[in-house]
């Protein structure tokens, strides 16, 4: 499910981009600018379903966007409509399982997605309940405990819901962030960042323990 | 004495006037607090006998090199200049408001009105007395004070627990925005999920 990353890392970096995808044999494209994905309601819908089945997914940012359109749906609204009454096959189930195997303990954002008619909201907040009797959330806890294939089939929505919208990030981005990137990032930005991270994590900790 | 300096960051909670800031403040806070409670004269002494006219403050102390200072502050509008002090070196800001006053609403529609123009800090707000006849839903709140993408969450603010749960959200959102402000990096690969 490589789309995913794909989408996620789009909107966390708010810059105008392109999305060529091929289903089908045909490649096809979306523009997102604005916060917001270009078409109608109905077109940004079919477009998503497609790109989350694709296999071949490419993101270009562009700085000379050309709206062909001044529609625009905004991102939360857009990928609750692609999830609403989202089915997938065996193969697809599969592939997001083994997504979700990959994905470390994670912290988890509360958002207002019922105002974007999210319609797995109520599941959305028992993953959030979780992480906040826990201080941490595992994917891996949250999609077993699914009732039913039908539940099951909600939890993975919630799960591509909140990763694309970035409403879900490993606990220790900091930490991981500043291994990977030494060599890249200037020391002292580094510093700055993963002590944020290190602040609010110690801060939970400590509010937790009241 | 050789050692790290200690580290301070402020949380701020607001809103209007008898929506429980002072009793939020005593219960995420470990020390003794100062509070500037004074009898009510104008229209808030229909409300309750005292309120605050300076800052309430505690202070939770983290561990050794970590403090959070919180900080109540008066709860209308003609304060709002204290922001440019009180968002310097702040982690975040609640506001709470009395679900069942319109008054409340109104002084809060003004007082998030000038924080959403002013101050850049991860918010929650936080709907108290939700247990009352004529209370408010969350949505409808929400609507009202035209919050965009804030969170409406009901709390009763007289329990620790909701001033924890309230206190927890806020800062659980402002480390996943953290976290994903990290993550994004053009060199990066995208096998790599986060």
């Amino acid at each position: 499910m490589n789309s995913l990353v794909y989408l996620r890392r789009m909107i966390i970096n708010q810059k105008p981009a392109r999305v060529d995808y091929t289903v089908e044999n045909e490649t096809k494209s979306i523009y997102y600018e604005r916060s917001g994905f270009e078409g109608s309601y109905d077109e940004v819908t079919t477009q998503l379903r497609e790109i989350f089945e694709s296999d071949d997914v490419n993101v270009v940012t562009t700085s000379d966007f050309n709206p062909l359109s001044s529609k625009r749906i905004f991102a939360p609204q857009a990928i609750s409509a692609a999830l609403a009454g989202y089915t997938f096959n065996a193969e697809t189930r599969a592939a997001l399982l083994s997504f979700v195997m990959r994905l470390p303990p994670l912290v988890v954002r509360l958002y207002p997605m019922q105002r974007y008619a999210f319609q797995d909201n109520s599941s959305y907040m028992k993953m959030h309940m979780m992480y906040q009797q826990n201080g941490m959330l595992r994917m891996q806890n949250y999609i077993s405990q699914s009732e039913n294939s039908r539940d099951e089939m909600v939890r993975l929505r919630v799960m591509m819901a909140t990763y694309i919208l970035g409403l879900i990030a490993p606990l220790n981005a900091g930490a991981q962030k500043s291994t990977r990137t030494q060599q890249v990032t200037p020391q002292r930005d580094e510093k700055k960042k993963s002590g944020k991270v290190s602040i609010l994590t110690r801060l939970i900790n400590r509010i937790r323990g009241l | 004495m050789a050692g790290e300096e200690k580290q301070i960051v402020k949380l701020v909670i607001t809103g209007p006037v008898n929506a429980g800031k002072t009793t939020m403040v005593q219960n995420l806070s470990d020390s003794q607090i100062a509070a500037t409670d004074v009898a009510a004269t104008d229209s808030v002494s229909e409300l309750k006998a005292m309120t605050t006219v300076g800052l309430d403050f505690g202070i939770l102390k983290i561990d050794e090199h970590l403090e959070l200072h919180l900080f109540g502050t008066p709860g209308q509008s003609r304060f709002n200049f204290m922001w440019n002090i009180l968002s310097r070196g702040a982690i975040g800001a609640i506001f709470l408001v009395d679900s069942t006053s319109d008054d409340s609403m109104a002084e809060m529609k003004k007082m998030f009105a000038y924080y959403a123009e002013h101050v850049d800090l991860p918010v929650i707000v936080g709907a108290t007395k939700q247990d009352l006849p004529g209370a408010r839903s969350v949505d409808e709140i929400a609507a009202l004070l035209e919050l965009g993408d804030v969170m409406v969450i009901p709390v009763d603010a007289r329990e620790k627990e909701g001033s924890k749960m309230l206190a927890l959200t806020l800062l659980g959102n402002a480390l996943v925005e953290a976290g994903a402000e990290d993550e994004y990096d053009d060199e990066m690969e995208y096998d790599d999920l986060f």
